[in-house]
């Protein structure tokens, strides 16, 4: 794991972090050193008045690739910004302590989600993976369930130590989310995969079922040769076919096989 | 709402979960076992964990134990989720 360093004046709030090995910092000449040592470090802070307070006291630089996790929910990111490459403020929905320190030292991090939130307006949940990337997810990829259960914006949470979203009492795997919308992960998925499942016959059919569509709904192609191409039975389309089925899967052709 | 299998102590005390989310990767059918920050898919018509990584044997017997001996009712489960990719099905 990265370094980490713990900017607080109060040892009881740092106690909870203790599983990280942060190296706890406590005024600017700490500062100073830190920022020089370890350009790319994790930076977790509690308090973003005392910790903008301590920053601005210290010579002017260049901002640093490093990663500032703010667990003061007043925050604002904009000052920081100027300062570090990435800065997220854990808002409502962010994990508690003991889970948030879990997801940030875990080998899979990138593949957890920390918090985030909702702009329903505009259709989009922000989600922070646990190395603090941030991934916009057009909240039209949850649908209402076949139970009737519909997705609840308005009460989004992070859960199972970052493995599961939740708006309302509908959830979704963090696995669901990224495979969807995150072509990196699915080809990280993918090499995972046996051989005979590499296939596009085998991508096409887990695409049309993820999609909720039957091997009949391909206009201009039917059932059977759906099934032929799925099987593997026929060589992989290409032409007018592989834009059809593209077409009604809703991704670009050369994406499919990524699935 | 996922539906959770509820697991026996100690597996339960440990943090070991199975849940069918209302969102998962449809294909294949499986349940979702859940530890912490780790995840396997248990595959329902495989009856068996689907995955090479993590490692399957860091699931304790006892978890597949429970899965096997509730199969039906999570492949019901599934289906109802998931009717346009039910358990048994070719196509």
């Amino acid at each position: 794991m990265d370094k980490v360093f713990l900017f607080d004046t109060d040892t009881a709030t740092a106690r909870a972090f203790t599983p990280l090995h942060p190296r706890v910092l406590r005024n600017e000449a700490q500062l100073e050193a830190a920022f020089s040592e370890e350009p790319d470090a994790l930076w977790i802070a509690f308090h973003s008045h005392v910790f903008l307070r301590a920053l601005s006291c210290l010579r002017p630089r260049l901002r640093t690739s490093a990663r500032l996790l703010m667990l003061d929910r007043s925050g604002d990111a904009d000052y920081f910004r100027s300062i570090f490459e990435r800065v997220v403020v854990a808002k409502n929905g962010f994990l508690a302590a003991e889970e948030l320190v879990e997801v940030l030292s875990a080998p899979n991090a990138a593949d957890l989600f920390i918090g985030g939130s909702v702009d329903a307006e505009a259709g989009v949940l922000l989600l922070f993976r646990g190395n603090l990337v941030p991934l916009v997810v057009p909240l039209g990829i949850f649908k209402t369930t076949p139970v009737g259960l519909h997705p609840d914006p308005g009460r989004f949470a992070i859960a199972d130590y970052g493995q599961t979203v939740k708006l309302g009492d509908y959830e979704a795997t963090a696995d669901a989310i990224l495979y969807e919308v995150d072509p990196d992960y699915r080809r990280r998925i993918n090499q995972r995969r046996r051989a005979e499942e590499k296939t596009f016959g085998a991508s096409l059919r887990r695409l049309r079922v993820q999609r909720g569509l039957r091997q009949s709904d391909f206009s201009g192609i039917s059932e059977k040769e759906i099934g032929r191409i799925e099987r593997g039975e026929v060589e992989q389309p290409r032409g007018e076919t592989l834009k059809k089925i593209a077409k009604r899967l809703g991704v670009p052709a050369d994406e499919i096989a990524e699935f | 709402m996922a539906y959770e299998l509820l697991l026996p102590d100690p597996l339960r005390s440990q943090g070991w979960k199975v849940k069918i989310f209302d969102k998962e990767r449809v294909e294949e059918p499986h349940v979702t076992v859940i530890r912490k920050t780790r995840h396997w898919r248990f595959g329902l018509r495989a009856r068996r964990l689907m995955d090479d990584e993590p490692p399957p044997n860091e699931v304790p017997r006892e978890v597949t134990a429970a899965i096997l001996a509730s199969l039906d009712t999570l492949v019901e489960e599934w289906d109802q989720m998931y009717p346009h990719s039910p358990v048994n099905s070719e196509g």
